[in-house]
């Protein structure tokens, strides 16, 4: 079997222009770190080293990559169905909502409790992502402003919420009240803070990639996403596609936000998981939209998190290094004239033909 | 009522200026054919090095130069990544966001100590204006009268980019490009060269928005400053419909908004709601033009979403 | 006569082969005179819009020279041709809807200097040229207001305002009505009446020869015939264009037409561009039987099919499946009925090219019955029927996981054929079923064409390439303009170049509007 050269600079430009985008981004990163540190290889040390350095950073970073994973999956989802769901920060905050809701009022045995939060997380957030979706399917509404208009009507929505309705009576600050033990995850990897989140979402990972690979549904989603014109030829409905994508994309980071609440914070407070949903976009760009390279990905965005603030504690060095580091990555993963010129490069016959 | 008044519509004009100025420099983009997410980082930047540099060189109009030319690198910055190396438009637009949240707070860690706020009792800022005879105007005079000098000149501002769209050869061009790039360059228009400028242009003007952030209507760099105006002015855009009456007039209404926001608070009433407005607004704008359009001509979508 | 000064552009040894190994151009002599409307006549394919092409700096030529006005030149930008005095026209306007005639006219090369924007002078400009020569459009009217004929005057407009003394207008009447086209000719004439020199491509013999001086007719890529318009016939030319040495041989039993499968009557559809592209179309298209629509490119032919596939909106008449009548079917529905289709453009339409060969394949077994199960898709056995249809349509491909574009575009396009005809069709809708593939797989769709007709399926085929439109079909129907202009009941016993005539929009029945 041969392999064409094509195909050998298809698959080497894909992965190539994405190593440079996170070594470029990286790169940044350090450049602020030489810059401004006074112990700079000790402070990159520390940076790189500090989420492994002990259980409890361990712990933390799984933790961290949890929300990561779940909306990442979702907008893996979306994005391969090509529809552009910016809004996964509002879904994500109106799934943490409905599951805190649900984790103070209602009275179950704790595995049904827990089930019953990630079931109002997810169909929150399915809602809330529903209606841009509409929007789209039926009258062509641009998603991109929609949604991304959503996600500051969700923030105001739970700021109000926790300001006046929902707060907490005793706490000074704006929180809602704790929601009740029977709804927790338990932790698994005492003493660090991981808890059995991380197991659900590898978990929904895996059943992401069956979705998508091997549902009809999910086969028609994505054909629908490679070619609409097409697909619609071969009788697929698009408007049913961009509903269903929608919907599914704002369940998964409905959970998101609620297994957050109910594995770590159990409570609801202002300031929830401020960068998830845009950090998601930049995961599952990375992860070339792909279910199970959305995994890796959230975990090394944890990383860099976790790495950041240890170093920020015991080192010179600030944290905020981190969102350079990101915004590095960000600006080149869709740069489409690093890959085709990565592409040129490895490709010298211009024919590639296969036989 | 009259004093909530007295209150309000100097008040408006103090949170429509920021927006203003970004949304001019939206709507450029815009008529090149990008939308520019990144205003909310440009704010932010020029904010930062606005009253950074005014404070170390003790000079207000230096440190404006500063803000300015703050908006404008970060700007160029996006528009090369977009135009050289065909990143997405609305990616990278956030990137530009991450990079100014990230980095406006570095720098004030790393230059200051500081992770919250900069500030100095010495910043000399750009001083207001009194401007004669408007104060015997009835309540609107004294709404009007008083202002920085950035808000005045966020008037002549949209003055001149009403006059640059539609009355200059650039703006011409400009505007075609974003209607159709196909005839742009089959009659030897520079399109590449239109959008860079369009974007150079939208960092002056949000550079400006920024400045007045903290040259004039604080006195001080505050970390995540710019707290969505940026995203506001893209509502300001979309909402007006994509011309600088319309942006102007929904900046004031959202200023508008915002001002009674910060009133309601201050009276220890909920302002959360009326912080929506702008994106409420703007949502119904979106499917109200979004029904109306006729359903028959569709550009292929395969066009209009291909990088992501 | 040969006084090379006389030929304000020479064109010689002209070869330009396209990377997909199509030859576009091979060996083109091209000579037009100062001040001389030339007419370049030639089918589909046959090379004149890519002659053109390399000429205005658009394509780059593999070989041969061009000498205008006595020199020898070569364009390697459309700016560079339009500084020289070469302007052309493209079937697609190049003009922005919501700006005035004037502001399209002096895009680019704005009058004055600085920074305003001199609208009156703009204004004033167009208006001496538009009355200079002729045209009736008001330079201060939106290009969004105006009728096609307008647009296109403005865009002539534009080259004249650009100081083009060469003008060459890419089909320049296939969107106008007969009224627009007698303006355009009018202005052709005023044209070269100023001193002008005209290249116009077309198809159409009738107005060629009507506006011409000259014309040239391209075949297969080559000037065959440099004729004075009033020397040649109208017949001549179709021969010129049309005559072919091979003839095609097929093996075609006797059609035994059942039932009827589809019935269009009064048929009408709009373009992109709200022009009215099919003209109150009737026919029936009946089980086991061919039903062929021959015609040029641009005569509402491709419309048509996509409105019967379910892809375009009728604007007009109705359409009914098996006698019940469709309302606004969506391409789901019309395929429930039995229907395939396979879409001019393979590749954009045809076939998802991230994807790989077995889902492209297997796009119409995904929610069939026993290929799924619970939601799931069975993948065994869409692979295995993607195998089975590799190995029938002899695709070559190392894997049924291969991404179709990393496919040769021979080898891409049998995936449509492969998925469209493997399904067993009450109708089968074919439009260009053959173009872009070489002679063995054109043969294997013929009998493949052959079969499902023998197996009873109703087939629309639209076709350009007129033996094998004529060999196939059962009946065989001739579209210009948007309509149906004749119905030939018996393609055997007529030439191709009576075919040709009527493709022309030479010939026209009396009764064009007569069901077939």
């Amino acid at each position: 079997m041969t392999i064409s050269r094509k195909k050998i600079a298809e698959y080497l430009s894909t992965w190539i222009g994405l190593v440079l985008a996170i070594a470029v981004g990286m790169s940044a990163g350090f450049i602020a770190i030489a810059f401004t540190s006074s112990a700079p290889f000790e402070a990159m040390r520390v940076f790189l080293t500090g989420p492994f350095s002990n259980i409890y950073w361990l712990g933390t970073t799984l933790n961290r990559a949890i929300p990561l994973i779940f909306v990442g999956l979702g907008i893996a989802i979306a994005f391969k169905a090509r529809v552009f769901n910016i809004g996964a920060q509002g879904q994500l905050y109106l799934g943490a909502l409905s599951g805190t809701v649900v984790g103070i009022y209602l009275g179950l045995p704790p595995v049904l409790h827990v089930s019953a939060v990630v079931l109002a997380s997810a169909a929150a957030g399915a809602l809330y992502a529903f209606l841009p979706g509409l929007f789209k399917s039926r009258w062509g509404t641009n998603e991109i402003v929609t949604t991304l208009m959503f996600n500051f009507i969700a923030s105001h929505l739970i700021s109000y919420l926790l300001a006046n309705q929902f707060q907490d009576p005793v706490a000074s600050y704006n929180v809602s009240p704790e929601i009740r033990k029977s709804a927790y995850l338990p932790e698994i990897m005492s003493p660090s803070p991981l808890h059995a989140g991380i197991l659900i979402a590898l978990l929904a990972a895996l059943l992401a990639y069956l979705f998508l690979d091997g549902s009809v549904f999910g086969y028609k989603l994505r054909l629908s996403g490679i070619n609409p014109d097409f697909s619609r030829y071969g009788g697929i409905n698009r408007g049913l596609i961009i509903i269903g994508a929608m919907t599914l994309s704002g369940a998964l980071a409905g959970i998101g936000g609620g297994i957050r609440i109910i594995g770590v914070q159990h409570k609801l407070t202002e300031g929830f998981l401020p960068m998830v949903g845009y950090d998601a976009i930049n995961i599952s760009l990375i992860a070339r939209n792909n279910p199970l390279g959305v995994v890796p990905a959230a975990l090394f965005f944890a990383f860099l998190a976790v790495g950041g603030e240890v170093a920020g504690l015991f080192t010179d060095v600030s944290p905020h290094m981190v969102n350079i580091i990101k915004s590095g990555i960000f600006y080149l993963v869709t740069a489409q004239a690093l890959f085709a010129f990565v592409r040129k490069l490895t490709l010298e016959d211009r024919r590639g033909e296969r036989e | 009522m009259i004093a909530a008044l007295k209150y309000l519509l100097p008040a408006t004009f103090h949170a429509a200026t920021p927006i203003l100025y970004a949304a001019l420099g939206g709507l450029l983009t815009e008529l090149a054919g990008y939308i520019n997410i990144g205003l909310e980082g440009t704010l932010l930047t020029s904010a930062f090095f606005a009253v950074v540099v005014s404070t170390l060189v003790g000079n207000p109009w230096v440190g404006l130069m500063a803000g300015v030319a703050s908006g404008m690198l970060i700007s160029l910055l996006l528009a090369t990544v977009l135009l050289k190396l065909r990143a997405n438009v609305v990616i990278a637009g956030f990137a530009t966001n991450l990079l100014a949240t990230g980095g406006t707070v570095f720098l004030m860690a790393i230059w200051f100590g500081e992770e919250g706020v900069y500030r100095s009792p010495d910043t000399p800022v750009v001083p207001s204006l009194d401007l004669p005879f408007v104060d015997q105007v009835p309540l609107l005079g004294a709404a009007i009268n008083h202002h920085n000098l950035l808000v005045y000149l966020s008037w002549l501002a949209v003055g001149a980019v009403a006059f640059l769209i539609y009355r200059t050869t650039w703006g011409l061009h400009l505007r075609v490009t974003g209607e159709s790039e196909a005839t742009a360059v089959s009659t030897g228009v520079n399109v590449s060269k239109v959008r860079l400028q369009a974007f150079l242009l939208s960092g002056l003007l949000a550079g400006l928005g920024g400045s007045y952030l903290s040259l004039g209507l604080t006195q001080f760099f505050m970390r995540g400053m710019s707290a969505g105006r940026g995203f506001i002015a893209l509502a300001a855009v979309y909402f007006g419909g994509f011309n600088p009456l319309g942006a102007t007039l929904a900046s004031l209404l959202f200023g508008f908004a915002g001002g009674v926001a910060n009133y309601f608070q201050t009276m220890g009433l909920p302002s959360q709601l009326l912080e929506m407005t702008p994106y409420v607004l703007t949502i119904a704008a979106l499917l109200i033009y979004s029904i109306r359009r006729s359903p028959k001509y569709r550009k292929s979508e395969k066009e209009t979403t291909k990088s992501l | 006569m040969d006084n090379s000064f006389d030929f304000l552009l020479r064109m010689e040894g002209i070869d330009k082969a396209y990377r997909n190994g199509v030859t576009a151009n091979a060996g083109v002599d091209f000579r037009v005179r100062s001040g001389e409307i030339h007419g370049l006549l030639g089918e589909n394919g046959a090379g004149k819009t890519t002659l053109m092409k390399v000429l205005y700096g658009l394509e780059e030529k593999d070989a041969g020279t061009i000498t205008f006005r006595g020199e020898r030149r070569n364009f390697s930008t459309p700016d560079e041709a339009i500084r020289a005095g070469i302007g052309m026209v493209h079937q697609h306007f190049r003009l922005a809807d919501g700006f005035s005639v004037a502001e399209n006219v002096v895009l680019g090369r704005e009058p004055g200097d600085g920074l305003v924007f001199d609208r009156k002078g703009a204004i004033r400009e167009t208006r001496r040229l538009a009355e200079e020569y002729g045209f009736e459009i008001d330079a201060e009217d939106r290009v969004a207001d105006l009728s096609v004929g307008e647009r296109q005057f403005t865009e002539i407009l534009r080259l004249l305002y650009q100081g083009a003394e060469l003008l060459i207008l890419d089909e320049p009447t296939a969107v106008l009505t007969p009224q627009e086209t007698d303006a355009l000719v009018d202005s052709l004439l005023e044209l070269a009446e100023e001193g002008h020199t005209l290249i116009f491509i077309t198809h159409k013999i009738d107005r060629a020869l009507e506006a011409s001086d000259v014309v040239s007719v391209m075949r297969d890529g080559a000037i065959v015939s440099e004729r004075l318009a009033g020397d040649v016939s109208r017949q001549r030319v179709t021969e010129l264009m049309v005559g072919r040495d091979i003839s095609l041989e097929v093996e075609k039993e006797q059609a035994s037409p059942g039932k009827p499968v589809f019935t269009a009557r009064n048929l009408s559809a709009k373009s992109e561009a709200e022009v009215e592209v099919v003209k109150e179309v009737s026919f029936t298209l009946y089980e086991g039987e061919i039903f062929g629509i021959a015609a040029v490119q641009g005569n509402g032919q491709s419309e048509l099919v996509e409105v019967i596939a379910g892809g375009r909106r009728r604007t007009g008449g109705e359409l009914r499946f098996r006698n019940r009548p469709a309302e606004n079917p969506d391409p789901g529905a019309v395929r429930d009925l039995g229907v395939t289709f396979i879409p001019e453009d393979r590749m954009e339409v045809g076939l998802a090219g991230e994807a790989t060969v077995k889902e492209n394949l297997t796009l119409p077994y995904a929610s069939a019955f026993g290929y799924q199960k619970g939601g799931m898709l069975r993948q065994e056995k869409l692979a295995k029927k993607a195998r089975e249809l590799v190995d029938e349509y002899d695709i070559r491909v190392s894997s049924i996981d291969a991404a179709v574009k990393s496919l040769s575009g021979g080898n891409a396009q049998k995936i449509v054929l492969a998925r469209e005809f493997s399904q067993q069709p009450d109708l089968l809708l074919a439009a260009q079923p053959t173009r872009g593939l070489d002679i063995q797989t054109r043969r294997f769709v013929w009998d493949k064409l052959l079969e499902l007709r023998s197996g009873g399926a109703a087939i629309l085929l639209v076709s350009s390439d007129l033996p094998e439109v004529k060999a196939l079909s059962d009946r065989l129907a001739v579209m210009y303009e948007g309509k149906i202009v004749t119905t030939f009941k018996n393609p055997d016993e007529v030439t191709e170049e009576e075919i040709g005539l009527y493709m022309m929009g030479v010939k026209k029945e009396k009764d064009s509007s007569r069901e077939g």
